[in-house]
């Protein structure tokens, strides 16, 4: 964990701003107080503060509310393809389904009332272990062979795709037509992200994005996609999915969007494992069954060949703000780099 | 003894991650350091390898403008014309533009498909010139 300063506010000044804030806001007249305010140091798009707030009530009952607070600090990775308002909306709709996730209380689109744009949700108990650190992976291997979170795992997935997402409102996301549409939007949303970035690119890509047009699968059952559905994005309670985390990319398409990402050998090391905790055959089994949807194997290698598009575009960004001098985190200039690591495996995909 | 370029990058890399970067208690500082060195070292390799790099990408890129031009003798303007662009230089990026009109034309066709089967080679080259420097 690091106490950092931000570009705009330091810990001890974010302590004030926010305890003040939620005075207002939970109309107490005397104080909250704030503690163990820590800014997690993982992430690279939106800052992500937890905190505990206390307060004595009108009728001078102790209160208190366990929070997360994410800040767009203005120059984040990807802060143009998700903003803090589309997360809030998503979080609230999600209130209304199974889907395990934390509960939204308020969104500050004025930079003046807590420092820059946030919003504010609830802390939910878990764990996230990293599945790329050692430590992460054998937490993940362990988890396996006790047989609970693999089901969990895929349960909560099998719970974002059986959102009935027209009726909780999520139809704010844009809904696609039947069809190519949904696979040819995803392609023109990462070109988009390229072309911002300003980066040369490689010959490669146009390769890449060439065959993603002329083979662009067609998608006959729309469902919520998460976009980003690994372990590392959900956090762990007791062995089971407490909460999914990192709604960032979260669509209105095809669910083999996320199945693809659940196989790809990207989101595991040095094991069989999906996503580095759940058996393919058991992933297999209890998806189709809680889903009623088949696997398309076929569709799943498409999607993955999509995803290298998206790892390119990710990186092409994230290097693009270092070179433009909006953001100074060397990580963003160590990118450059996974760029060609993307496009090579992308070239492999493709054939050659 | 005159070091090179190349040899004081990875030294300065060297010394930021053994010397400098456990010194710092700062977690998000530390995580800088750590990525100044590995940025350091990337970039001591790719001074190492760019003039051989620069050599083989031109004798790639030679060798491929002399078989394109005839694979696409009957290729639409489109084509032609980033064909015409890309024979005008000495390095693969103008293949961007020419693999975007191939696939444009369909790559069903077999003159593009042709082109593609000359063109992926020489990517491929590439990128593994490049991955000597990336991993």
């Amino acid at each position: 964990m690091s106490k950092k300063p931000t570009a705009e506010v330091s810990a001890d000044d974010l302590e004030i701003i926010i305890s003040n804030y939620l005075a207002k806001r939970l109309e107490v007249s005397g104080n909250v107080s704030i503690s163990d305010l820590t800014r997690i140091a993982v992430g690279w798009s939106h800052e992500t503060w937890l905190f505990d707030a206390d307060w004595l009530n009108n009728d001078g009952e102790h209160q208190r509310l366990e929070l997360c607070l994410r800040r767009d600090p203005g120059n984040a990775l990807l802060r143009e393809a998700s903003d803090l308002e589309e997360q809030f909306k998503v979080l609230k709709c999600l209130e209304k389904t199974d889907v395990p996730s934390p509960k939204a209380y308020w969104l500050e689109l004025d930079s003046g009332t807590l420092g820059a744009p946030a919003l504010i949700m609830e802390k939910i108990p878990g764990e996230c272990p990293s599945p790329w650190r050692k430590e992460g992976r054998k937490f993940y291997t362990d988890a396996a062979k006790r047989e609970v979170l693999p089901k969990s795992f895929v349960d909560a997935l099998c719970s974002i795709h059986n959102v009935d997402w027209r009726s909780c409102g999520l139809d704010f996301l844009g809904v696609p037509a039947m069809g190519k549409d949904f696979a040819l939007a995803e392609i023109a949303k990462w070109q988009s992200l390229i072309t911002d970035s300003a980066h040369p690119g490689h010959p490669i890509l146009a390769d890449l994005i060439g065959w993603l047009i002329s083979n662009a699968p067609s998608t006959e059952r729309l469902t919520l996609v998460h976009g980003a559905y690994r372990t590392g994005n959900v956090l762990i309670k007791s062995d089971k999915v407490s909460a999914v985390l990192d709604w960032e990319l979260q669509v209105i398409g095809d669910p083999m969007y996320d199945v693809a990402y659940m196989l790809t050998e990207l989101n595991r090391e040095d094991t069989d494992l999906l996503s580095n905790v759940v058996p393919r055959d058991l992933f297999f089994r209890r998806y189709e069954a809680n889903t009623g949807i088949e696997i398309d194997e076929d569709k799943c290698r498409y999607f993955q060949l999509l995803y290298a598009m998206r790892s390119a575009a990710f990186w092409m960004s994230a290097a693009g703000l270092y070179a433009q001098s909006k953001n100074t985190d060397l990580r963003l200039a160590r990118t450059e780099w996974s760029i060609t690591v993307a496009l090579e495996r992308a070239a492999q995909e493709l054939g050659y | 003894m005159t070091l090179t370029s190349s040899d004081i990058l990875k030294r300065l890399a060297d010394t930021i991650r053994n010397d400098i970067g456990p010194a710092v208690s700062d977690e998000y500082i530390r995580t800088q350091a750590f990525m100044a060195s590995v940025i350091l070292s990337k970039l001591s390799k790719q001074l190492d390898l760019e003039a051989a790099h620069n050599l083989a990408e031109e004798a790639d890129v030679e060798e491929l403008k002399l078989r394109l031009q005839t694979v696409l003798s009957d290729s639409p303007p489109s084509v032609q014309y980033q064909l015409n662009n890309f024979l005008q230089q000495s390095h693969i990026m103008p293949l961007t533009s020419l693999l975007t009109a191939l696939h444009e034309w369909g790559v069903n066709n077999s003159e593009a498909s042709d082109a593609l089967g000359l063109i992926r080679p020489v990517l491929r080259a590439d990128i593994d010139r490049r991955m000597e420097i990336a991993t």
